[in-house]
């Protein structure tokens, strides 16, 4: 029996996923294992549902390990079990951990299994109960034997396989060199695991322990006592100020009421009915608490936005957690919370981005790390991660490995996988296709095996988990590297594990608007009360979002859905039009937008127009009206699901929920047998069954419920709102919060087509981010790069308090700056205004003397900066330049190619014609085909355009293609619901002279 | 005495070598590069090949890209060896001290010759000449009153031409030259000088000419001396023949790059083996080593170590590699190149100390050590340098 195997969860140790290590020792005659990861439980819960399937009874234990000390622990009882977290977590989070102390403390309802003789000798004088000698091939066998035999101990054999075979060695010793950030030829042997840790059956391990056939009989014994039938499903909710159920409450209806007097003014009829239906239900299901806790949370900041199915609930709206009206619009309480609901729906709420550590502080404070923790995120390595880390083991440098993979990712789909291909021959075609030479093909061939393998804990963007007792005793805890408290599991374990959780989000629009209200404050003396604040029925804003301008607004700012705003309103019949409400199709337009759904969207388009179309079938007609006939919302799928597949409200909620899972497919399964069994038996056609579940396949792994888009699309008109009558402080908002769908240079690009003029940095008018009024925006000393923040704002309390500075001798006297950061500041220019007749070169002379320690003499004044190297320092220093274009750089060789500027496109559709372009932003999809094609947006001085690379151009042109280059782009002008987009035929990297532009790629945009 | 320095040297010597000995090269475009490696740069390209945008350093794959119907030889060795030696020939005849500064270039110290054979001017030409009508090589010289303006002059002008610059005017002739004209600017310890003088705005030496060596000292510290000097056209530094070469130096280009340690520290005690053994054929010991080590992503670390006693042998200077590797090889990326240099060399003294304190057994390992490095050197002498190595037992 297999009393220590580790599998892909033993942080880069393990090699064997869950569902091979299972299959393993199944097909080894077993019924039973244990599973051991190295100081953790890291897949636990999943491990308990692969056993199961497997047909296996599933142990949960550990490898316990510390610097000095290790033992294998084994729960034998759920008393054990929570004895196993305590100590884990007291592994992960004391300081002074004691392996041998905590364990003794912590041994009730534990299996110990350990080789360390002087760990050994205290338990054993405590109690020998369920204490054994573990003997494995490749550790000291002998000694362990000797000390077993001598102090009377019972042996237990194991293989603490690290690897399904001892052809997978190589593997392990790979994933150690990336974890101890070392070669393979300086692993050095304590690093790394021996080659027969290897799951080998029962015979072959019997041969190691010839003379001892009691440390076999003996695995047999500990499984029998081990408990294994695991059961995570109750719900474990908050406590609110530890009331009781009932006080929580009437304290929750008391503050409801409260709530919608201030929401409504009046409560009406229909408002009390909504009310009383939801906190019926609230009561029954016990979420009374978790409501309370969560009003708590979202007290302490005056910005947030509740996200997620929650924004469909009245109470939540009373009580300020949400700000969209469900009544108002028709958002359903039952997508959130119904009677046969069983698994737990959690509330997230967005908190402007850098408030949220102070909220998070304020929980931990609050609550206590006794009773809550951070969810994990649990790390893998993703198929580039793999990559990357695997070529460094391999010594590749990072700007090889960069363009390896860039490489990778817009080709290897080219290579096709011939029948009886290994994986080693498609690997080495694939880099003979990519031209990538030794070690190329066996670091592709390596990054296959290694594909997602856990490699460590990570934060949840803000999932808190509180529990009304000890959260150490339901899963172990580790600290964060930001100095939280985080739990061992991921989202879908701590849900499966019955743990409620509460998302607290960070999001930049809501610092946007925040910093825009603020700077509108400023600037004019207008105080915007977020709270009241109501931009929805303003003409400008209606106008800006129907215009699809919104590039800068919140979660409608992307290519694809600023085309599909165009589109939807451009050719709107005027009747249909004048009827329309914004805000509704806003909401419809920001969930359509996802990547399985792009090819339902131009239909919802002609549909919108008042085009006739025909239900898929007459089942779905009422369900689907308020879409047009198309599946927009999470809700849909659910919808779809009880009325053409015959599902039960709760089922049809399940499929929604599998639907967005990791580990779906198994589940999927069934219920996709189910949906077809259910509308078979209603008669529905086979073609139409298959074209009605993918659409519902569609809502896979990205999509939105109503209540979510109508709460961010409420953001968005707020953004907008500000776009439309604040530009400048909005353009300056966008830019200093960062993080947006596009560079800071495409902001500010934007923000030149809307009439702003970008002023430089000055030393004594920029503040660290980006301030803007009136018709201005000026640089923030943030776009500096290299110079320290803190430095920035020390130079900006010191302008504050002492008044401006008036040399550059001045300032280094008042802030004490280091030469190489008042370099950076020189060669941004922001002396400029205080320098007199000083050049900038001069000052640099003024600044090494000011360094120096001997006296100096005449210093020369040397003459400006040339403009080439001007550009240069400001390529270097921001990104992008300053006083042009990026394109104005190539003007003499544009000036020879004939060319149209990018605002008369629509002047030529239906014809081939030739633009220059900057390439602002890019996506990569793939077609139903399994081909890559590209999406790209690109601008020149007179507007911004979009274009399409379809998968035979693509081939084609790939390899030049990426963010922040000039490209001369030939194609055909195409035109669709009046918006006109290019179709790429040719296209060419725009060069100086004959010679690729000198300079780096300005920015990286996270596409 | 005003000295008076010629640098002669031929031009892409290489190509030049190798279309004396294929006429049909002589009109196409022509570069040399390793053709052993996929990754090969171009040492050498001829003017046709400039002229259609290639330059030295360039990949030989983007090259071919750029330019198919170039023609490229693989470095010959024997054959540039042999074409050096020819023109050393020739050099010889008329300067009593001369230096090599690369193939096919040579440094020559022609001061107080006049008599003979006129002024240096007339060495230039005439040795010009010599080498043209006796082997066909293009050259060119450079006549200046020391080694940096003679080897500056000789790089500006084409093939046939002759730059001499009369003392006097070398801070005339240095002043519109690129501050990257400079020997050693390029090499990465002097990134930060460069940086500077960009901050500064120096462009040409005129320009750091002109600036109070005051001034500069408050930018580039020490080296400002030197920097102001050079720029004025200024240089003291004698030219030194090849036996008293204050330096040896081996140097290993990996292909392809290689990261495994053991392979790597095998390749430095094959490269220390040589010099070993040119040291013990020069009757010189060795006071000091240095390591320098380029990574892939062309970022170099040299480290020094001093070896005291003064030493010949491998056994004492293998410890002190060993260490240096470690030393310099601290990052996880791959290495293209090393370089073993050992400075400090004196002359071998016979004498050993009379009452030796190393444990008996320590001699003896010694001992045996150099017979066995002495056997190995008239091994390698009879049947070369493969014929016999060291291996590593685990």
């Amino acid at each position: 029996m297999h009393l220590h195997t580790h599998s892909s969860y033993s942080p880069m140790q393990g090699v064997p996923t869950l569902e091979k290590l299972c299959e393993a020792v199944r097909a080894q005659g077993q019924d039973t294992v244990a599973l051991t990861d190295t100081n953790g439980v890291y897949g636990a819960i999943r491990f308990l549902d692969v056993a199961r399937e497997t047909g296996l009874k599933p142990i949960l234990g550990t490898e316990l390990v510390s610097r000095s000390h290790r033992a294998v622990l084994l729960a034998k009882t759920p008393t054990g079990y929570a004895n196993l977290c305590r100590t884990l977590s007291a592994r992960h989070c004391d300081d002074s951990f004691d392996l041998i102390g905590t364990v003794a403390r912590h041994r009730t309802g534990l299996v110990i299994l350990s080789d360390d003789p002087t760990a050994l000798t205290v338990w054993s004088q405590e109690s020998r109960e369920d204490l054994y000698v573990e003997l494995s091939p490749g550790s000291p066998m002998h000694e362990a034997i000797m000390f077993s035999r001598a102090r009377r101990l019972p042996p237990v054999a194991t293989t603490r396989a690290l690897f399904l075979r001892s052809a997978d060695y190589q593997v392990h010793r790979l994933l150690r060199a990336i974890a101890e950030n070392t070669t393979l030829a300086r692993l050095s042997a304590d690093q790394c695991g021996v080659s027969s840790q290897w799951l080998m059956p029962e015979a072959n391990l019997a041969r190691y322990v010839p003379n001892l056939p009691d440390a076999l009989v003996n695995t047999h014994r500990i499984a029998e006592q081990c408990y294994t039938d695991w059961d995570f499903k109750e719900t474990i909710f908050p406590s609110f100020r530890q009331l009781s159920a009932g006080a929580a409450f009437e304290t929750l209806r008391s503050k409801t009421y409260e709530g919608a007097r201030w929401r409504y003014g009046k409560v009406s009829q229909d408002v009390k009915q909504r009310i009383e239906r939801e906190l019926t239900v609230i009561r029954d299901k016990g979420y009374a608490d978790y409501f309370l806790v969560v009003d708590e949370v979202v007290r302490q900041a005056p910005r947030t936005c509740g996200r997620g199915s929650a924004a469909a609930s009245i109470v939540s709206y009373c009580l300020g957690i949400t700000h969209v009206d469900p009544i108002r619009h028709n958002l359903m309480f039952e997508r959130f919370l119904n009677p046969g609901r069983h698994d737990p729906p959690d509330i997230d709420i967005d908190f402007p981005w850098d408030e949220r550590p102070k909220i998070l502080e304020w929980v931990f404070t609050h609550y206590g790390q006794r009773h809550a923790a951070m969810v994990a995120n649990q790390n893998t390595l993703a198929t580039r991660a793999a990559l990357r880390e695997i070529a460094k083991v391999y010594g590749i440098p990072a700007s090889e490995i960069g363009k390896a993979l860039n490489l990778f990712q817009r080709r290897a789909d080219f290579v096709e996988v011939m029948p009886g291909m290994t994986v080693k021959s498609w690997a080495t075609e694939v880099c003979r296709a990519l031209g990538l030479r030794t070690p190329w093909p066996e670091i592709l061939y390596w990054s296959v095996h290694l594909e997602n393998h856990f490699r460590n804990l990570g934060l949840h963007p803000g999932g808190v988990v509180l529990v009304p007792d000890e959260i150490r005793r339901y899963v172990p805890v580790e600290i964060s590297a930001s100095g939280w408290p985080v739990i061992q599991w991921e989202k879908d374990q701590t849900e499966d594990a019955g743990l409620v959780k509460i998302d607290l989000l960070g999001n930049r629009s809501l610092a946007v608007i925040r910093d825009a209200l603020a700077a509108i404050k400023r600037n004019t003396g207008l105080t915007i009360d977020y709270a009241t604040w109501d931009p929805i029925s303003d003409p400008a804003t209606n106008e800006l979002i129907r215009r699809g301008d919104t590039m800068g607004c919140f979660y409608v700012e992307s290519p694809a859905t600023r085309l599909l705003l165009k589109k939807l309103w451009a050719d709107m019949p005027p009747p249909r039009r004048a009827v329309a409400d914004v805000f509704e199709y806003l909401v419809i337009v920001s969930s359509l937008i996802r990547p399985a759904a792009n090819t339902f969207t131009e239909e919802f388009v002609r549909r919108a127009h008042g085009h006739r179309y025909g239900s898929p079938h007459p089942l779905l007609d009422d369900v689907l009206a308020e879409t047009h006939g198309i599946m927009v919302y999470q809700e849909d799928v659910m919808k779809v699901a009880v009325a053409l597949g015959g599902f039960s409200v709760e089922d049809g909620d399940q499929l929604r929920k599998v639907l967005s899972k990791k580990h779906k497919a198994k589940q999927l399964q069934d219920y996709q047998r189910q949906f077809y069994e259910g509308a078979g038996a209603r008669g529905v056609e086979r073609p139409v069954i298959d074209a009605i579940w993918a659409m519902i396949m569609s809502f896979a792994g990205y999509s939105f419920c109503k209540p979510h888009s109508a709460s961010y699309a409420q953001v968005s008109f707020k953004s907008a709102y500000l776009r439309a009558h604040y530009p400048a402080e909005f353009i300056a908002a966008v830019v200093s919060n960062e993080g947006g769908y596009y560079s800071a240079f495409a902001y500010l690009s934007e923000g030149r087509r809307m009439g702003l003029t970008i002023l430089p940095p000055d030393i004594n008018a920029s503040e660290w981010a980006y301030t803007g009024s009136g018709t201005t925006v000026r640089i923030g000393l943030m776009q500096i790069k290299s110079l320290q923040e803190d430095l920035a704002k020390r130079i900006v309390t010191e302008r504050q308090t002492h008044g401006s500075y008036r040399s550059l001798h001045d300032f280094l006297d008042r802030v004490k700056a280091e030469i190489g950061q008042a370099k950076l500041l020189i060669k941004a220019g922001c002396f400029d205004s205080i320098a007199g007749e000083l050049t900038r070169p001069a000052l640099m002379w003024r600044l090494f003397a000011a360094h120096a320690t001997k006296p100096h003499g005449y210093l020369p004044i040397r003459p400006e900066y040339s403009f080439q190297k001007n550009l240069a320092h400001e390529l270097a220093l921001f990104g992008f330049p300053l006083g042009c274009h990026p394109l104005d750089l190539f003007r003499e060789v544009i000036a020879h190619i004939p060319h149209i500027p990018a605002k008369d496109l629509a002047q030529h559709v239906g014809k081939d014609v030739t633009v220059i372009g900057w390439l602002i932003t890019e996506k990569i999809i793939s077609t139903k085909k399994g081909e890559p094609m590209e999406f790209i947006t690109l601008e020149d001085q007179t507007g911004l355009y979009d274009a399409a690379v379809f998968p035979n151009t693509y081939r084609r042109y790939c390899h030049l293609l990426a963010t922040n280059q000039a490209y001369v782009v030939t194609g055909l002008v195409e035109e669709q619901f009046s918006v006109v987009t290019l179709t790429v035929k040719e296209l060419r990297l725009l060069s100086t002279c004959g010679q690729a532009a000198q300079f780096d790629p300005i920015e990286e945009v996270v596409v | 005495m005003d000295r008076q320095i010629v640098c002669f040297a031929i031009p892409s010597f290489e190509v030049a070598v190798a279309r004396l000995n294929d006429p049909t090269l002589r009109t196409r475009p022509l570069a040399i590069a390793p053709l052993n490696t996929s990754r090969a740069l171009l040492r050498e390209v001829s003017p046709e090949a400039e002229d259609e945008g290639l330059s030295v350093g360039m990949s030989l794959e983007h090259a071919r890209r750029v330019c198919p119907s170039l023609h490229v030889l693989s470095p010959n060795p024997y054959r540039v060896h042999t074409a050096d030696q020819s023109l050393l020939s020739v050099v010889t005849c008329y300067a009593p001290v001369w230096e090599p500064a690369q193939s096919g270039s040579f440094t020559m110290d022609v001061t107080g010759t006049g008599r003979l054979f006129g002024s240096a001017c007339d060495v230039a030409a005439k040795v010009q000449r010599e080498v043209l009508e006796r082997y066909q090589l293009d050259g060119v010289a450079g006549v200046g009153s020391n080694k940096l303006v003679a080897q500056i002059a000789a790089t500006l002008i084409e093939p046939s031409e002759l730059y001499d610059v009369r003392p006097g005017s070398e801070q005339v002739f240095m002043s519109p030259l690129s501050v990257r004209t400079l020997p050693g600017l390029h090499r990465p310890c002097m990134r930060k000088v460069l940086e500077r003088l960009d901050d500064l705005n120096l462009c040409t030496l005129g320009e750091v000419a002109e600036s109070p060596l005051a001034a500069l000292e408050l930018a580039f510290g020490n080296y400002a001396g030197q920097l102001s000097r050079w720029a004025q056209g200024i240089d003291h530094l004698p030219v030194l023949p090849p036996a008293i070469q204050p330096r040896l130096e081996e140097a290993v280009l990996l292909e392809p790059d290689e990261i495994d340690d053991p392979l790597l520290k095998g390749r430095l005690l094959d490269m220390l083996q040589r010099l070993c053994r040119t040291l013990r054929s020069q009757r010189r010991v060795c006071g000091n080593l240095s390591l320098t080590i380029r990574y892939s992503d062309q970022l170099e670390v040299a480290k020094r170590e001093c070896v005291r006693p003064e030493t010949c042998w491998e056994c004492d200077l293998s410890p002190v590699v060993v260490s240096l590797f470690q030393r310099c090889v601290r990052r996880r990326i791959r290495l293209r190149a090393m370089t073993l240099t050992m400075t400090g060399l004196t002359a071998h003294v016979e004498q050993v100390p009379l009452f030796d304190e190393r444990p008996v057994d320590e001699q003896r390992r010694q001992d045996r050590a150099k017979k066995l490095a002495v056997a190995l050197d008239t091994l390698h002498a009879r049947f070369g340098d493969h014929a016999i190595r060291y291996g590593r037992s685990h």
